[in-house]
């Protein structure tokens, strides 16, 4: 296994991604581009919803938005809701916007929602095996994705390598708002480590699926503090308009 | 948790249409033809018994209770009888309305489906529910004859004993008059002199005789009472053979209640079938509602955890990842 590149190395190869200017040695070309996201409008509405809710460190050096989003189980639309709060934020703000994909178990990530070519990612890069991969997320020039490549069976020490390593932190000063796609939170041996990524959370629940107990449990791994409030995904209640006004 | 069961409910609405409605429909329709049901009906009307202008209580009858009252009563002891019901039930079979192999379960469904009440002062309501509409009807009309000939033996017994009573009442009374009389002829020939005063024992002077004469006058009025009591008992023992003409006459036949099609005693057994077909429909949507754990709606979130709902998030469908 190769040692993760060192932090300074991080800001500068996002600087250099960002910028446009051609890459250097161990980063990727600045010139890939994802193609156009195919969320509904009132989708990404809903997820501004959602982002708008959670408090934003303001003043300092760090003055932005580190947002997680999870869920109990996978399956339950938090890589959709993570996707369509980093656009909502981008769109919103104006600010770069970094999504990063740390949900090393799922075999549909951001790559299938933004149409990425198969390639490496954070997984690799942090395991020294390629460069870093940033995909600018099309039609915005401020968004960009980091998808998670494939990491097998050391993700959790990957996991805690970018704790440790202060990854996000390094990343904080180059993007004002970063959305991670963390995996899900009870069936991810290493979920503990991913939820203290971020400084808040947002659990993703899913109508007629996810059971109270199942949150009961996510929400003990992630620590009840972090948890910035719950995304009622899928939600189609079966009882009449006209009736749920009554009840 | 009533929202809860009414997500369920609209959920599964096909289903819990089926189980609510089609199998409560379903086992009614079932219960009307394979257990059909009949009710018969008869109205009696019955009077306090007069005769003659002279009224008079009915062997048996609470002074206290109206006249329907007191039939409904006696009528309801009566069908609780075996004696009773096996009549009713051999003039069944004597008619030809049942087989003697149905006899018992005949006289089974009157002992049990038989229902006697007052309607009114005077108006009882009779009605018996059963598994055949001719056996219904038969039963009513049976059970009805069956009583009024119960009342007529009844009567006459009672007035042929005082009857019996009676005329040997008089015929001593009248042994006496002749015993009375044969004194006062007796003593009078003995004593040509004495006159009996035109029958008035006052204007006779001589106690004797006056004694002979009192005598006379009360074995003849003693007679005379019991000719009188003797003659009012005939009169009714005479009353009772017109008895369904004067005390009970039945006002409504006996008739099928709700018609031919659906009638009343299959309607209240499909009605309660219905009801009990209701009840796997309702103990699936609690199971269902028991076992479904998952999550329904933000209020259960913030019941359950105390965590906001930030946003709620339609089905993306086919553009879900």
């Amino acid at each position: 296994m190769s040692t993760p590149r060192p932090a300074p190395d991080v800001a500068e190869s996002v600087a250099l991604a960002i910028n446009g200017q051609p890459a250097l040695a161990g980063f990727a070309s600045p010139g890939e581009r994802a193609q156009p996201l195919n969320l509904p409008p009132w989708f990404i509405d809903r997820c501004r919803q959602a982002y708008l809710s959670l408090p934003v460190i303001t003043g300092g050096e760090y003055a932005n938005r580190l947002i997680g989003v999870s869920s109990a189980s996978h399956h339950e639309g938090k890589t959709s809701i993570a996707a369509g709060i980093a656009t909502a934020i981008a769109v919103d703000t104006g600010e770069r916007t970094l999504l990063m994909e740390c949900d090393f178990s799922s075999r549909r990530g951001i790559g299938e929602i933004f149409r990425l070519r198969a390639g490496t990612g954070l997984a690799e890069w942090m395991s020294g095996d390629a460069d870093l991969r940033l995909v600018r997320a099309s039609p915005f020039d401020n968004a960009f994705l980091l998808p998670a490549g494939g990491v097998g069976m050391d993700a959790a020490r990957l996991m805690y390598r970018l704790g440790d390593h202060d990854v996000i932190g390094q990343l904080r000063s180059s993007f004002r708002n970063i959305v991670i796609d963390l995996p899900p939170m009870n069936d991810i041996a290493y979920s503990s480590l991913a939820g203290r990524l971020a400084d808040h959370v947002l659990l993703v629940v899913q109508y007629g699926r996810t059971t109270v107990e199942d949150l009961e449990k996510a929400m003990f791994l992630l620590g009840r503090d972090r948890v910035g409030g719950v995304i009622l995904n899928r939600f189609e209640p079966s009882i009449p308009r006209a009736l749920r006004r009554l009840l | 948790m009533g929202a809860r069961y009414l997500d369920i409910l609209f959920r599964h609405w096909a289903r819990f249409v089926a189980l609510l409605v089609g199998l409560p429909l379903a086992a009614a329709s079932a219960s009307i033809l394979v257990f059909p049901s009949y009710q018969a009906s008869a109205r009696i009307w019955v009077d306090t018994p007069s005769y003659f202008g002279s009224v008079s209580s009915a062997q048996g009858w609470n002074q206290y209770l109206t006249p329907s009252q007191n039939e409904a009563d006696s009528l309801t002891q009566m069908v609780a009888t075996d004696a009773f019901v096996s009549t009713v039930g051999q003039q069944l079979v004597a008619e030809g309305t049942i087989s003697e192999a149905d006899r018992s379960s005949v006289e089974q469904q009157m002992r049990s489906n038989f229902l006697v009440t007052s309607a009114g002062s005077h108006l009882v309501d009779v009605q018996v529910t059963c598994t055949k509409r001719s056996v219904c009807l038969a039963i009513l009309r049976d059970t009805i004859t069956t009583h009024e000939d119960w009342l007529k033996r009844t009567e006459q017994t009672q007035a042929k004993v005082a009857i019996d009573f009676y005329n040997g009442q008089v015929k001593q009374a009248a042994d006496k008059v002749t015993a009375a009389e044969d004194a006062l002829n007796t003593y009078l020939a003995q004593h040509p002199g004495e006159r009996s005063g035109a029958g008035d024992p006052g204007s006779v002077a001589n106690p004797r005789l006056a004694d002979l004469i009192q005598q006379v006058q009360d074995a003849q009025t003693a007679q005379k009472d019991l000719a009188d009591k003797l003659a009012g008992i005939q009169l009714s023992s005479a009353a009772v053979d017109q008895i369904d003409q004067t005390t009970i006459r039945v006002i409504d036949a006996p008739h099928l209640v709700g018609g031919n099609l659906l009638p009343s005693g299959s309607r209240k057994s499909a009605a309660i079938v219905a009801a009990l077909g209701i009840v796997p429909g309702i103990v699936y949507l609690v199971a269902l509602a028991w076992l479904d754990r998952t999550i329904r709606g933000p209020k259960e979130i913030q019941a359950a955890l105390g965590l906001n709902v930030v946003a709620t998030i339609p089905d993306l469908g086919r553009a879900r990842v």
